[in-house]
């Protein structure tokens, strides 16, 4: 819609007098200059595991038997046979040549994580310090329940984290255990001794050379709050988006990227969970998706996780540039229910270079 | 309205008994973490609340059935034929009648049995839930508009019981047609395919930017505020300058429909030009902030705060002052109101109260979290208090 100028100028006589005291000042972006997070050469991500949890219906069950997608992620006992887990390796490129590698998300299930780790060797790596990284997108069970993983082999590994957590989730990363109605939810059996960097919406946290941090402080379901997304700058291509499930959506992200990082008007694509049709659903606002994302003409767009497999048909079908997976996943012990022959999904052990 | 002398102090009684029944009933239906039944979904719980919204202002308003003795015994009773009518309506009507034998989408079982992509008890619970909330908007809106400014006419001075059937078909065909034109196309395009031969493609999605009916609920529910404020804070005018004697006219409630339409629409656009200010233009296909149908259904939900304030102040406290000077009244009421709605805006959406009162999750711009389940609830039971039980303690009798 047209918004007539004279509107805006009653409109902000207005916010000032009453809208300031609950919603703060208005965004600031504009008034900023763009933040300069660098340029690496490239950036390669291998899909560890996507597969949060193998039986849509399960999780669905357990979340309406529950109270619906308000209630507590802890309030719920969830099928423990279900749990997977997301998890991804970034490996970026500087431009002198040498490689960083960054670990996102540790997963749900320890069993799980524990074969996903030493699949791809991982869990040495983090042993040896290759990992001392690990940025955790948000504090859902399925990209956080699974800390124990990672932990016990490397307890003082540096944690970007949102700085929205909530008591129980302190209370795993200490090296504790939260169960819901007599069922076992998460354990710990090694405390978190190394830097936890709690993020927070107002800044980037540059992790090296054309990689940054920046959390989303928005509400999402199961009641956990905010989100950090990793933002990559590949020289002479653009910006990339990894996610571990994009509640914030893939076009706030883009739209951020051109607001307030340099170059960030140049965007080259996007990884990881897009949270679109989570459950095999749709609704006209995923079609909206479609046309917006057209518009920032992406160039390569790996998704999987909560993006929904009806959602990355349909962005396929339409012209939007997904990258199909590969058939590896079929290699690991479990697949998720709704997996597809048509690979719009990056699955797990998949590789994409950006 | 007949108040008694002390009506500021016992207003401020009756109102803290209300918040206490408030928070009671909200922690026992809706509390998403610590409810017991839980049905803040959030649809399911919106839609539940709306329709028993409907249920009051059909019985009270359409029907006219009113306690002006303020009898107990009546007021339960009325409220016992409210529940009794939001039940058999949601649960028997919608879930089992029409949706299994009529319109599929109003019964999630039915959408289930039909076995579409994604058609599993949440996202068909959801789905028939938004289409019934719907169906509440457009009856509510249009009995609100009809009440307004026709009152009883046509069928003025014939028995009460004829009249209320008769204005509750009157309302219903409008309220029908309202639905099909605003609501339909939105639900129809919910399912995969889109199902173009039951319901056009939403003909407003390129104004709006979404294909939601958010947008209507928008300028409904801004539209329906200034009708209650005309109605209950300047005495009905302008409504009152076309009836003469009667309880309305034909020309009045048309007079209630522009404005309805055009102060809707007015009030979205200036509360969407200060959302602007705050969060940049939405933009097709955002998320939270950014996503217009947020920008709408939160047009919605500030509105629905005013008209809560308006419930409150002229409920609880004597609508602000009735002094003989009526200019100095409706001027009072200008500014109260309003102010009252913000302070509620702001007790909800505030980082510590709404969190530990209302059970929510901190944070602006989740539709998943939206407002309007609570004031609707909150609307509702002011309404039962004040026209079931004539706002026993604060009002005389008759």
């Amino acid at each position: 819609m047209k918004r007539r100028s004279f509107l805006k100028a009653l409109g902000a006589t207005a916010a000032g007098v009453s809208a300031a005291a609950t919603l703060g000042t208005p965004t600031t972006a504009l008034a900023r200059g763009k933040e300069d997070i660098g340029e690496c050469k490239s950036l390669k991500i291998t899909v560890l595991t996507e597969t949060s949890w193998f039986d849509n219906a399960q999780f669905k069950k357990d979340i309406v038997d529950n109270g619906g997608a308000s209630t507590s992620q802890y309030d719920i006992p969830w099928d423990p046979k279900n749990a997977g887990g997301y998890a991804t390796l970034l490996e970026i490129e500087q431009l002198d040549g040498t490689v960083n590698k960054l670990l996102l998300d540790t997963g749900w299930s320890n069993e799980w994580m524990d074969y996903v780790f030493k699949r791809h060797g991982v869990d040495k790596m983090i042993q040896s310090g290759e990992i001392d990284t690990m940025v955790m997108s948000h504090w859902h069970l399925d990209h956080f329940w699974g800390i124990e993983s990672t932990l016990k082999h490397n307890d003082k590994i540096t944690i970007y984290g949102p700085e929205t957590m909530f008591p129980e989730d302190e209370t795993i990363l200490a090296g504790g255990k939260v169960e819901a109605k007599g069922v076992l939810l998460s354990k710990n059996d090694y405390p978190h001794k190394g830097k936890l960097i709690k993020t927070n919406p107002k800044e980037f946290y540059k992790l090296m050379p054309g990689v940054a941090v920046k959390e989303f402080d928005v509400p999402i379901l199961l009641r956990v709050r905010g989100e950090n997304i990793i933002y990559v700058n590949v020289k002479d291509k653009g910006i990339v988006t990894v996610t571990g499930c994009c509640h914030p959506g893939l076009l706030t992200l883009y739209s951020t990227a051109r607001r307030q990082i340099k170059g960030g008007d140049k965007i080259y694509g996007c990884y990881g969970g897009l949270h679109i049709s989570l459950f095999e659903n749709w609704d006209p606002k995923f079609d909206d998706i479609i046309k917006g994302a057209k518009a920032f003409n992406p160039v390569k767009m790996g998704c999987n996780h909560c993006t929904g497999w009806i959602w990355a048909e349909n962005a396929a079908k339409a012209g939007l540039p997904i990258v199909k997976g590969t058939d590896t996943f079929k290699t690991y012990p479990r697949q998720s229910a709704v997996a597809k022959d048509s690979n719009v999904f990056l699955t797990n052990g998949d590789t994409v270079v950006f | 309205m007949t108040t008694s002398k002390n009506n500021y102090l016992f207003g401020l009684i009756a109102f803290v008994v209300m918040v206490v029944i408030n928070f009671a009933l909200w922690r026992l239906f809706f509390a998403p973490t610590n409810g017991v039944f839980k049905l803040f979904t959030p649809l399911y719980g919106l839609s539940l609340a709306a329709i028993f919204l409907y249920a009051v202002i059909l019985l009270s308003d359409v029907f006219g059935y009113k306690n002006h003795n303020s009898s107990i015994g009546k007021g339960i009773a009325l409220l016992a034929g409210a529940v009794a009518f939001f039940y058999v309506v949601y649960y028997l009507f919608f879930w089992n009648i029409l949706g299994k034998l009529g319109i599929t989408y109003f019964s999630p079982q039915a959408l289930i049995d039909s076995g579409g992509t994604g058609l599993e008890i949440w996202n068909a619970r959801e789905n028939s839930s938004l289409a019934i909330l719907y169906v509440a908007t457009a009856f509510i809106w249009v009995s609100d508009i009809w009440n307004a400014g026709m009152g009883d006419t046509p069928w003025e001075g014939i028995p009460r019981s004829t009249i209320g059937i008769s204005k509750f078909f009157g309302t219903a065909f409008f309220g029908t047609i309202v639905y099909a034109i605003f609501f339909h196309p939105n639900v129809t395009a919910l399912f995969v395919p889109k199902q173009i031969f039951a319901g056009v493609l939403p003909w407003w999605e390129e104004t709006a930017m979404t294909a939601s009916s958010f947008y209507h609920l928008g300028w409904m529910f801004s539209g329906l505020f200034f009708i209650m404020f005309l109605t209950n804070c300047f005495d009905g005018f302008p409504f009152n300058l076309v009836r003469g004697k009667k309880s309305g006219s034909l020309w009045g409630g048309l007079i209630a429909l522009v404005i309805s339409v055009v102060t809707g629409y007015l009030f979205m656009y200036t509360a969407e030009a200060i959302m602007n200010y705050y969060w940049y233009e939405p933009f097709t296909g955002g998320n939270y902030t950014d996503d217009p149908r947020f920008r709408h259904l939160h047009t919605a939900e500030i509105a629905a705060f005013f008209m809560l304030a308006l419930a409150i102040i002229k409920t609880f406290f004597n609508n602000v002052i009735q002094s003989s000077n009526r200019l100095l009244n409706y001027v009072a009421r200008l500014v109260v109101v309003p102010a009252t709605g913000m302070a509620l805006y702001y007790f909800y959406y505030s980082e510590t109260l709404g969190p530990k009162f209302v059970d929510r999750v901190p944070g602006v711009g989740s539709i998943d979290d939206t407002s309007l389940c609570w004031t609707i609830m909150s609307l509702a039971l002011i309404f039962v208090y004040d026209k079931f039980f004539n706002a026993v303690l604060v009002r005389k009798k008759a």
